[in-house]
């Protein structure tokens, strides 16, 4: 998954492999057991984790979301 | 360039299983001009879309536009396409002249609204904040599919939302 950003003549690629899902998936798995106030439980963010990989599986580079303002910058999410 | 020109012309040739090399054959143009059409580089001569689009078997317009988007109609449960392969695509276009498109598999829009994903925080979109995507998600769980939504704002902000 990478997000993609043009905005003010400049342009960022900010790459997010999968397993940073996992990773984030583990540490609020750990931040839920530590009482720490996040609105999804691990069970959630897993489902969500498992949904994304599935939607990878089937759709490959699906862009999931294109923004272009009226002033051209553009932001894209894509799986 | 998703809606391009460029994109139809190469979909439906693949989709008569034909080589750039062929179509250039039977347009009576070089292969490197079907290459350069399907890049969006160029674009066909006028005088060849009746051509090109009568021998996809389809219509100019068609070719130039798109196919036009269904309107919602329910699919018998026998001819229903597999939910997991649906797609949602929400279209937004702002009275300030932004664009928003995304495109949700179903099962990711279904696990999103399961764990209390907020669609209206998907934008600062008055025409969003009153859809109601777990209605959509029923719908098209009992078949619905097509443009399911259109609707203007009085600010100006028209959403489409239409299930593939």
């Amino acid at each position: 998954m990478y997000i993609k950003i043009r905005a003010e003549g400049k342009r960022f690629t900010l790459p997010l492999p999968n397993f940073l899902f996992d990773l984030g998936a583990w540490g609020m798995g750990i931040a839920v057991k530590n009482n720490a106030d996040i609105p999804l439980t691990k069970e959630q963010v897993k489902q969500l984790v498992d949904a994304l990989k599935e939607a990878k599986r089937t759709y490959g580079r699906l862009t999931l979301v294109d923004i272009e303002t009226a002033q051209s910058d553009i932001i894209k999410i894509v799986l | 360039m998703a809606n391009s020109i460029g994109t139809r012309i190469a979909e439906a040739r693949k989709r008569k299983g034909l080589t750039q090399d062929q179509l250039a054959e039977a347009m009576g143009v070089s292969p490197q001009a079907v290459s350069k059409w399907e890049n969006d580089i160029s674009c066909p001569d006028i005088t060849l879309l009746p051509q090109l689009a009568d021998y996809f078997g389809i219509s100019v317009d068609d070719l130039l536009r798109g196919p036009a988007t269904p309107d919602a109609q329910i699919v018998p449960e026998e001819e229903r396409k597999d939910f997991n392969k649906m797609m949602l695509r929400i279209n937004v276009l702002s009275g300030q002249g932004d664009k928003v498109k995304v495109n949700l598999p179903m099962p990711l829009l279904k696990t999103g609204l399961q764990i209390g994903m907020n669609m209206e925080s998907m934008g600062k979109y008055d025409a969003l904040k009153d859809i109601d995507f777990d209605a959509i998600l029923k719908m098209v769980e009992n078949g619905v599919i097509g443009k399911l939504v259109e609707v203007e704002s009085a600010d100006g902000d028209i959403v489409e939302i239409v299930v593939e």
